[in-house]
């Protein structure tokens, strides 16, 4: 067996992994919870926001729109020198169900996981203390929710997600990501296709599993889950958000995924802060590999949860296999190098081998035009679908390859630093998505 | 199906000029000929006489005649026993007795007059007659990589 063939067993092996998530997604994404009159949690909505000027005002007008279930919001100023914390008293007027909390200077600007603690060490009180604006709610019948500052939470979004906690196991619920600003151009448009193509597809096909990754936008956790992490369940990973997920499936809980509603949010808009966050999101998956150990010691959790999580924490390093398998195949193709296969020595006829090799090359991306098409705000036009899915495969290339490179020589020099990603002005947008 | 700019009208037409190239690429790579490296195809055999025979094809199934056959015979610990070049017949057939103490033969063929090669490993095991394919990677027989990386 030849190097060639062995590459090209292991990428045919992660394709053929998509595509079964994808098969999967389908079913799931039709089989929701049914709507739920009674018994639904208490939801308490934390936005952190750090220099949040530009889009506090509208986020809390989205917040106010939410339709059903309770809500108890806390706006966590985190040390704003632009007038965030006033801006958001101001918008929040005299509604009871918001409340602006102001974090000391000398405590804040430490992070988004060390807000959020705060966060669940109040909401914590609030239900020790049985406070009147939680309605008498205990632990396991409140539900935190995190919402960026930039975030805006679909209407029914708090109704969309109660019924999955009728199940008494389930920890975390995500809802999909849809991109504001996605007809900005195309760098927006791309982002929009990760997050309601590739995304939303491969989250519902794991939602069987209970090994659903929550996201740091439209993240939804249990408070008595939470309190089994301990005092502070949000550590400093670079990606708390994917940690925080991982922990509580090792601790027994379930995460599951909420087709149904949507978080949207800003899309990055410059190359450089895009590639900072790209960077730092690779950095913080190679990070979680650390959790992999426990994960495999918590015997409690089923083996396909297991195997599920280890493969999609696994697939960052996938990243590079294929670009050296373009490169080395690019290398052959063009009679610089001898990379000899005979991976489809057993198919035999050219023809049936050249739409084999087709349908494992394009079909992914032929999965996440399926699902963005029927999950999009503002679906593509047919015509432009193939343009932009080719244009799709070079932009991961474009920053998946440089991110991956960049993370781990970051990971190397045991650097951790991260860099808030900026935010554009949102006030024009009142009508999106 | 009407066309209507989605994004800005220069970036619409950008995509549409990539979905026609999207398009026209899906629709070469099924039907259309080989191009830069196409396949030589190697089927050989080491049978129960101890000696290896094969044939080369080019993508067409027709034989490769004058193209040239390297053979590295090694050992079971990898040393390598012996090295033996022969050229292909009119009808792209070789044949070469196996060296005693031969475990595998490392085989790479060559187009006669042409930069094309292709290689593969087979293992050779007393009296029992063994056959492998090797294909080159060129168009139709090779991998097309995966038009994204994640």
């Amino acid at each position: 067996m030849t190097a060639a063939t062995l590459l090209g067993a292991l990428c045919a092996a992660i394709v053929a992994y998509y595509l079964f998530v994808f098969l999967v997604s389908l079913r799931t994404t039709r089989r929701v919870p049914g709507a739920t009159d009674s018994g639904a949690p208490l939801f308490v909505i934390v936005v952190p926001a750090h220099d949040e000027a530009l889009v506090i005002e509208a986020t809390i007008a989205r917040l106010k729109a939410l339709r059903g279930p309770r809500l108890l919001a806390l706006v966590m100023d985190d040390g704003s020198r632009d007038g965030t914390g006033s801006l958001a008293r101001a918008a929040a007027g005299d509604d009871e169900r918001f409340l602006v909390i102001e974090r000391r200077a000398e405590v804040a600007g430490r992070g988004k996981g060390a807000v959020l603690n705060d966060a669940v060490r109040r909401i914590g009180a609030l239900v020790a203390d049985r406070d009147p604006r939680l309605g008498g709610a205990e632990a396991d019948e409140v539900v935190v929710g995190v919402v960026d500052a930039d975030g805006w939470l679909e209407p029914g979004a708090l109704a969309a997600v109660a019924p999955y906690y009728r199940d008494p196991a389930v920890a975390g619920v995500q809802l999909p990501v849809r991109i504001i600003n996605n007809r900005d151009g195309f760098l927006t448009l791309m982002q929009d296709l990760e997050f309601v193509g590739f995304s939303l597809f491969v989250q519902a096909g794991r939602d069987p599993f209970g090994s659903v990754g929550l996201g740091g936008n439209g993240q939804f956790v249990r408070l008595s889950a939470l309190l089994t992490l301990g005092s502070e369940p949000w550590s400093d990973c670079l990606t708390e958000d994917l940690e925080i997920g991982l922990r509580l499936v090792e601790g027994g809980w379930r995460n599951r995924f909420c087709p149904t509603s949507w978080v949207a949010q800003q899309a990055v808009t410059r190359l450089r802060p895009f590639f900072r966050q790209r960077t730092r999101w690779i950095q913080g998956h190679y990070s979680c590999w650390s959790r992999l150990p426990a994960l495999w010691r918590a015997r409690d959790v089923p083996l396909a949860t297991r195997v599920d999580l280890s493969l999609y924490l696994s697939l960052v390093v996938f990243i590079l296999v294929f670009t050296i398998q373009l490169l080395l195949t690019l290398a052959a193709g063009v009679g610089l190098i001898a990379f000899p296969t005979d991976l489809w020595a057993w198919v035999g006829d050219e023809h049936a081998v050249r739409a084999l090799t087709l349908t494992l090359s394009v079909g992914p991306l032929v999965a996440f035009a399926v699902t963005y098409q029927r999950f999009a705000t503002d679906p593509l036009p047919p015509w432009a679908l193939p343009g932009v899915l080719l244009i799709f495969g070079v932009y991961g290339y474009f920053w998946a390859v440089p991110a991956s490179i960049r993370a781990l020589g970051r990971l190397a020099s045991g650097r951790r630093g991260w860099v808030k990603t900026p935010r554009t002005a949102v006030a024009a947008r009142a009508g999106a998505p | 199906m009407r066309i209507a700019p989605f994004l800005s009208p220069a970036r619409s037409l950008l995509a549409a000029a990539a979905s026609l190239a999207a398009l026209a690429g899906v629709v070469l790579y099924l039907v259309g000929p080989s191009w830069a490296s196409p396949d030589i195809n190697v089927a050989y055999t080491a049978a129960a006489r101890q000696i290896v025979t094969g044939v080369l094809k080019d993508a067409d199934g027709d034989p490769m005649a004058k193209a040239r056959v390297r053979l590295v015979f090694r050992s079971e610990n990898g040393r390598a026993v012996k090295t033996v070049t022969v050229r292909t017949d009119k009808r792209g057939r070789f044949k070469v007795p196996v060296p005693r103490g031969s475990a595998r033969v490392v085989l790479t063929a060559y187009e006669a007059g042409g930069s094309r090669t292709a290689r593969g490993t087979l293992k050779i095991r007393a009296n029992r007659s063994v056959k492998a394919t090797v294909i080159f990677p060129g168009r139709g027989g090779g991998l097309l990589p995966s038009i994204f990386p994640y």
